[in-house]
């Protein structure tokens, strides 16, 4: 039986908004399938976990149906007694985390399949806050860098910067070492700065005198 | 500025526009957290019911552990050998005159006169039901079930239909929840599918009986959503082929529709019965009393499709 703990709280993770300690009871009480503490429990993780799909899948309008998954996943894992919870709050972030990513990937290749004319990486123009035309254009052309990352960059890419995750959670979410993640993320911010500077916008952004 | 700054800021400015098109697209959480909420207690109570055959499952393997019981095991499935034979047995064949059985066939009313070539059918309009003209709303799709709405006696189910699907095979078109839902509007239809080639695909609310007489109304509105063409349209009875509850024998489907390109938001379209035509020359215009059904035609040149349909309503004359 896995036991979904042995993560020091991080920094990283205490400056998170809505990051809340979880104690023992509520474990309990998340242990004993009782729906309104998953329901609570939903609310608190449920920003973490619709970042790290809307970094993977896109800003969709079906972002909500996978974020739901991802704890109905969950919630299944607890009853079959896959996993035993304990009140670590970053080792149930990183559990979460992965289940997140997991889902993701065959998302994606659900969406290579049968809808290849959807957009996946593409923003919903309903989605896109009400900001000037041209950071917007930057977001676009950064995410179109973002997603000719492998997913083995990108991912740590995404949970580091987009998710602001401790280097500890994103090894234990990824499932590889902390070394390993550390030369990942190095091997990344590399290769986005390479790709960036192929695009005419990113490059302008990336010179000295850019004004993202 | 090094080029390690400029990127530090630029990864921090995504990171902010990521955070701030997340919080854009925020929507009702007490609405969402009773949704999961609901959505985890129909898997408890399936949990539930897996545990309890789990539990018989074991109570099964450990009573088949003891001797006693293969031998109860044995003797009941000799007895049900047994049983099984007896049901098998061979039994008296009866001759019956074939009279008597041609005087009951006789009782019957005889059938009209069936050619041995093609089927015809009754008129199904001779037991139409008719709009009232008090209640235009056809369906809204907030009761989230592919049934029609039932106002003014009408009965009908929507359906996807695809020129890959088996004839009589088709799937029905449950509504989901839509891109941005509402407190007022949560659900609406959505066509998907990929690449077609024969006839394309058609999303169809089929009334029952087969035929709906909306003459009191003067044509159907609708709010869609693409990009994409549809051909909206309505199924006469006399086009519709007659073991689909039609009374059409050759050249059929050739529906009374009008072309309506959809964009990328949602917009309202409304379409007078004197717009729908048939392909051809010198066509009869449209019989409203005369509805098979309702449907949305997509052309294997529009396809791989992915359309919305929302607030289908009759407009008044």
């Amino acid at each position: 039986m896995l036991q979904v703990s042995g993560f020091p709280i991080s920094r990283a993770a205490e400056c998170l908004p809505g990051h809340e300690h979880l104690d023992a009871a509520t474990c309990r009480r998340l242990q004993e399938l009782d729906t309104e503490s998953w329901g609570q429990f939903y609310l608190q993780h449920r920003r973490l976990i619709r970042g790290v799909l809307a970094g993977h899948l896109g800003y969709g309008a079906d972002l909500e149906d996978v974020a739901q998954q991802v704890f109905v996943t969950a919630f299944s894992s607890v009853t079959a007694r896959k996993v035993e919870l304990a009140g670590d709050e970053s080792g149930l972030r990183a559990w979460l985390v992965a289940i997140a990513i997991r889902l993701a990937y065959a998302e994606r290749r659900r969406r290579s399949r049968f809808d290849t004319r959807s957009e996946p990486y593409e923003l919903a123009h309903e989605m896109l806050p009400p900001c000037d035309p041209v950071r917007a254009e930057v977001f676009r052309r950064a995410r179109e860098v973002i997603m000719q990352l492998p997913n083995r960059l990108q991912t740590p890419w995404l949970l580091r910067h987009f998710e602001r995750m401790s280097l500890d959670e994103i090894a234990s979410s990824v499932g590889v070492s902390l070394a390993t993640v550390k030369r990942r993320l190095t091997s990344a911010d590399a290769r986005f700065r390479k790709l960036a500077q192929r695009d005419a916008v990113l490059r302008e952004h990336l010179s000295d005198g850019g004004d993202a | 500025m090094t080029e390690h700054k400029a990127y530090d800021r630029l990864v921090s400015e995504l990171e902010s526009l990521h955070a701030r098109t997340l919080d854009q697209g925020e929507p009702c959480l007490p609405d969402l957290r009773m949704d999961f909420e609901q959505r985890l207690k129909q898997m408890s109570n399936l949990q539930r019911r897996i545990v309890v055959l789990q539990g018989l499952g074991d109570k099964l393997k450990a009573a088949f552990a003891r001797p006693f019981t293969w031998t109860a095991t044995g003797v009941a499935a000799l007895a049900l050998i047994g049983f099984w034979g007896w049901m098998r047995r061979p039994v008296l064949k009866v001759e019956v005159s074939p009279e008597p059985l041609r005087t009951a066939v006789q009782v019957l009313p005889a059938p009209a006169a069936v050619s041995s070539v093609s089927r015809v059918a009754a008129d199904p309009c001779v037991a139409h039901i008719r709009a009232a003209g008090n209640q235009p709303s056809i369906d809204d799709f907030e009761d989230g079930n592919p049934l029609v709405g039932s106002f003014e006696s009408r009965v009908g189910l929507w359906g996807l239909y695809r020129d890959t699907d088996t004839p009589g095979a088709s799937m029905p078109l449950t509504p989901t929840i839509r891109p941005q839902p509402t407190r007022g509007n949560r659900f609406a239809l959505h066509a998907v599918g990929g690449e077609l080639r024969d006839w394309g695909a058609t999303v169809q609310l089929s009334f029952q009986p087969s035929c709906y007489d909306a003459s009191v109304y003067g044509g159907i509105s609708f709010s869609a959503k693409g990009p994409g063409r549809v051909y909206a349209g309505v199924h006469e009875v006399r086009v519709v082929q007659v073991e689909w509850g039609g009374t059409c024998t050759h050249d059929c489907y050739n529906t009374h529709q009008k072309k309506v390109d959809l964009s990328a938001r949602w917009q309202n379209y409304s379409l007078k019965w004197s717009e729908l035509r048939q392909r051809g020359y010198d066509t009869p215009p449209l019989d409203a009393t005369r509805v098979h059904s309702i449907a949305f035609l997509i052309q294997p040149g529009d396809t791989p499709f992915d359309i919305w349909i929302d607030d289908l309503k009759f407009i008044p004359r």
